[in-house]
């Protein structure tokens, strides 16, 4: 698209007024100087875009980076033509979704043939994969009264891929308690004797002891120990109190606990865990699908953190995180901002549940389950879901990352709020993992986790 | 962080300043008017800076203050640059040889004097131009700031001007004309109200007066938040009394005034004494026409409209941020802090600037002027004359800034390129007066070539800075245009050297075909331009 550019305005008037005052005042100096502006706007007039031919190149330097990681992108552009470009200005198509953190997306250039323009800058990754635009280019003559509008297709990386890639299997050696069956005090079918009992219409004949009947001529009942499966079951903290973010462009204390979510569900999934994966805090727009009827977003997976149900879940964290921060953007809401709510309520003094998610949740759980809970333990909801879960003897690990690591007073407040919910946690018997941003999922996670499977 | 901004780019910021600066002390230097031509760059740098400083959105309170502060260093130097340039150019051309040489020499100072107030108003421009700080906003801003600091000076200083005139009236029966009827009147007034005859009880005025101290009285004491101090002490409840007696004895005074007024004009004097016993009368007539508890009520009423005055003021500053109370009262501080600094250096600035003006004027206009100028002094003083004074210059300023937010506002100039646009037309004015004065063909040339580079090279990078930011990573790109762009100023300029080569000789500036011919020109050359946009 090419369109003409008005700026030599001033130049025609200068023209007049020189010439208007050259021959008012009979100076032949004056009128003889119109000849400059002229000679501009004349220049304007007749200047037009030059052809042109440029090529692009994208490299997205980190391959499957981590979420919050910066992302270096470099863009070159080549004029590949064979006439000199006094001014090429590009403007790379970064993805919407993604900020950038450090240089700018956009360049400009005077280009000979051959020579290249190279932008370098780098965004903030994020959970998922997001597809660059095409690169704009502004091309414009040496007096910039047109200017042509195009854009360049690069070759090279068109997207940047943030996803949850094993690179290795951080609890492949570490085993867990219970995995597979666990055996209850009740009797039924298994393995394990148990008990006898009396024979009842209806007992399978299999389980008759007939050295009993040979005995005493009485029928009894053989019971054996009942097994049943175990399921561990993720809890996904992704009420708006979580979605908030230490930084700008940094993925919100939600996402970040989906993130977890996420590569734990995959560990599990190659250990052969039964695993059950749940959000809380979601709203019905935010999953494809809507929620369950109960208002919980609950999904029994086939196929670990790959199936298309766990993915469908953790892409509506996202779009609750990315909904609530772009509300948030226009405040200039901070990690602070959501810790208002103080989580006050959700017990009542006589013991009654009184959260709406704390009383579903509770209410969905298997009766034998192991629990995980993801939050960022930004208000009490955690502390107290903890706490149900202990009273009914859940085993209960709390995977928390850490959004307050700030530098302004409010996130100072947050974070010694954080640690004090931390340790009422660790309190009431819920094992705590505690990541700070700096290192790796996988390194905290095989820190704790191990301890948690060898009880 | 992405740099993207609205600001133009480093280096476009850096040739335009430079260019204009450069272009704007030659050509002032070619026709020697230095001193006015300096006060009023700094009067054009400091007009930019309050610009500035009154856009600023964070610290709007300090902004402000400087704002208001700059206002009159801005308006010395407008006036230094234009009142200043036209009394020294007058003292180098005055007086002229022959009646003859007088419209060539007054065309000549006009045109120097263009000359000065364009090479000032290019340096504004340059120097908003740095950071893009002048747009409609901003613009309004100052106005607003400068003509609140004006109020104070400018109004005490008439104030102070037409007490000396009223004073004069009144004091003087043989004035003639209008003079002499406001003196009358002038007398009339403070004769009734302050000092009337002590022949008889003159109540209506002094229960008029006493109604209205009493009504102010209770009304200051009612808007003072004393009730609220005291609250639940004794004062409280005696408070409320003396203020319920303020109002019973103003409802008093004021059922008074119809009988007093029947009192004093309509029952004769002597009638009155009968009716009265004499001791009364006496009495009455001494208390009611005694100057002292007259000046008392007076005082009570000025002082009691000041305090509900303060009230309101407070009353509503309260309800607004400290940065709001800040912006809005620092440019009556500013006007206060001129108007005490102003009085205390009256006397000294006044005979040092009649010094200068009587020493620069040419021939006998030097004495004439030291002869009137010591006339008006005696008449209304200095403080009257530096105070209004002081309050013009800064009207001066406050219309330079209205001129500049119109200008603005009916978007002759672009916000986005305001300042390069100031700067450009500003140096085509000045040149075009240069030209008229008859600088060299060089400087001309030169001058013009710098024009529309300001222009170019400006908007070039204020566009660059829009769409890339404002980084220097766009230098390559902004040295070649302006270096493209200076080549082609480079073509203009041979052109018209050659075209000045041939005209010098081929027109004879007389006769009408020659005129008819240029007219001609100046037509086919609209039209074209016409064609071009």
């Amino acid at each position: 698209m090419t369109e003409r550019v008005r700026r030599w305005g001033i130049a025609v008037a200068g023209t007049v007024t020189l010439v208007s005052v050259g021959l008012l005042a009979a100076e032949p100096a004056l009128f003889a100087g119109a000849a400059i502006p002229l000679a501009y706007v004349l220049f304007g007039a007749f200047s037009r875009v030059p052809t042109s031919d440029l090529d692009a190149e994208r490299t997205v330097a980190a391959a499957a980076p981590t979420p919050g990681d910066p992302v270096e992108v470099t863009l070159t552009v080549e004029n590949t033509g064979d006439r000199s470009l006094t001014d090429v200005r590009v403007v790379d198509g970064v993805p919407s979704e993604l900020r950038v953190v450090d240089g700018s997306p956009r360049g400009c250039g005077s280009l000979r043939p051959g020579d290249s323009l190279t932008v370098e800058y780098a965004v903030r990754s994020k959970r998922g994969t997001y597809a660059f635009d095409d690169t704009a280019v502004r091309i414009r003559p040496l007096a910039a009264t047109e200017v042509a509008t195009a854009t360049v297709e690069p070759d090279g990386d068109t997207a940047l891929t943030c996803a949850n890639v094993v690179s290795e299997v951080p609890l492949a050696d570490a085993t867990l308690p219970r995995a597979g069956t666990l055996p209850t005090d009740s009797g039924g079918s298994g393995l394990e004797f148990h008990a006898t009992r009396d024979y009842q219409p209806g007992d399978p004949v299999s389980r008759i002891d007939w050295r009993r009947f040979a005995k005493t001529n009485e029928l009894t009942t053989v019971e054996y120990r009942e097994e049943q499966a175990v399921r561990t079951v993720l809890v996904v903290d992704a009420r708006p109190p979580t979605r908030v973010t230490p930084e700008p462009g940094y993925p919100t204390g939600a996402e970040l606990s989906a993130y977890a979510a996420e590569r734990l569900l995959d560990a599990l999934s190659r250990s052969s865990v039964v695993a059950s994966l749940t959000a809380v805090g979601l709203a019905e727009e935010d999953l494809v699908g809507g929620l369950d009827p109960d208002g919980l977003a609950w999904v029994d997976p086939d196929g670990g953190a790959q199936s298309p149900q766990a993915n469908r879940l953790f892409d509506g964290v996202q779009s609750a995180a990315a909904r609530d921060s772009a509300a948030a953007d226009a405040t200039g809401g901070n990690a602070t901002a959501g810790v208002a709510a103080d989580g006050s309520g959700v017990v009542s003094d006589d013991g009654q549940v009184q959260d709406p998610y704390l009383r579903r949740l509770l209410a969905r759980l298997p009766p034998t389950a192991q629990v995980v809970v993801f939050s960022p333990a930004l208000d009490e909801w955690p502390v107290e879901l903890a706490t149900s879960l202990r009273a009914r003897s859940y085993p209960t690990t709390v995977v928390s990352p850490d959004v307050t690591g700030g530098e302004e007073l409010g996130q100072s407040v947050a974070a010694l709020e954080r640690q004090l919910r931390l340790e009422s946690l660790e309190l009431v018997g819920a094992t705590l993992i505690d990541w700070d941003l700096v290192e790796p999922i996988d390194i905290a996670m095989r820190a704790s986790l191990a301890e948690l499977f060898s009880q | 962080m992405s740099t993207h901004t609205d600001r133009p780019t480093t280096t476009s910021t850096a040739l335009v300043v430079l260019a204009t600066l450069a272009t704007a002390t030659v050509l002032v230097r070619a026709i020697g008017v230095s001193m006015p031509a300096t006060l009023g760059g700094i009067g054009a740098v400091l007009l930019a800076v309050a610009v500035w400083t009154a856009g600023w959105q964070r610290y709007r309170a300090i902004g402000t203050a400087l704002s208001s502060l700059l206002a009159l260093p801005v308006g010395i130097g407008l006036v230094a640059a234009t009142i200043g340039t036209v009394i020294v150019l007058a003292g180098v051309l005055f007086p002229v040889s022959s009646l003859s040489q007088l419209s060539s020499t007054v065309i000549d100072l006009s045109a120097r004097a263009m000359v000065v107030v364009g090479a000032v108003a290019a340096v504004f421009g340059a120097t908003v131009a740095v950071g893009n700080v002048l747009d409609r906003e901003t613009a309004k801003r100052a106005t607003a700031t400068s003509f609140k600091t004006m109020l104070s000076p400018l109004a005490l200083g008439l104030a102070l001007m037409a007490g000396e005139v009223l004073a004069y009236f009144e004091s003087n029966t043989d004035v003639p004309g209008v003079g002499a009827v406001v003196g009358d009147v002038l007398r009339a007034i403070t004769t009734v109200l302050f000092d009337p005859p002590p022949v008889r009880p003159n109540l209506t005025t002094f229960l008029l007066l006493a109604a209205v101290a009493l009504i102010v009285t209770r009304r200051a004491l009612g808007a003072l938040p004393l009730s609220e101090v005291a609250a639940g002490t004794p004062a409280e409840r005696a408070i409320a009394g003396v203020r319920r007696a303020l109002f019973w004895a103003s409802v008093l005074v004021t059922l008074g005034i119809p009988i007093a007024i029947l009192s004093d004009f309509l029952v004769p004097t002597r009638q009155l004494r009968r009716s009265l016993s004499p001791a009364l009368f006496e009495l009455l007539t001494a208390l009611t026409t005694a100057q002292a508890p007259r000046a008392l009520l007076w005082w009570t009423i000025v002082l009691g409209v000041a305090t509900l005055l303060v009230v309101a003021l407070l009353r509503r500053l309260v309800q607004s941020s400290a940065d709001r109370i800040g912006a809005t009262l620092a440019p009556f501080a500013a006007g206060a802090a001129v108007v005490v600094g102003t009085t205390v250096v009256a006397g000294p600035v006044l005979s040092a600037l009649i010094d200068w003006v009587a020493d620069t004027l040419p021939g006998e206009f030097g004495p004439r002027f030291r002869e009137l100028s010591g006339l008006v002094v005696e008449f209304y003083g200095p403080l009257a004359l530096v105070m209004t004074a002081v309050g013009a210059v800064l009207l001066v300023a406050t219309v330079a800034m209205t001129a500049l937010w119109l200008t603005l506002l009916t978007k002759y100039l672009d916000d986005r390129t305001a300042g390069v646009g100031i700067a450009s037309a500003a140096l085509f004015q000045t040149a075009a007066f240069a030209g008229v004065v008859g600088v060299s063909t060089t400087v001309l040339f030169g001058s013009l070539i710098a024009a529309v580079l300001v222009w170019d090279v400006g908007e070039f990078g204020t566009t660059l800075g829009h769409e890339i930011g404002g980084g220097s990573g766009a230098r390559r790109t902004e040295l070649v245009h302006a270096t493209g762009m200076l080549a082609v100023g480079g073509v203009g300029a041979t052109a018209a050297l050659a075209i000045e080569g041939d005209a010098v000789g081929a027109i004879p500036v007389a006769g009408g075909t020659v005129v008819l011919g240029l007219v001609a020109v100046l037509a086919g050359l609209l039209a074209l331009l016409v064609a071009l946009r």
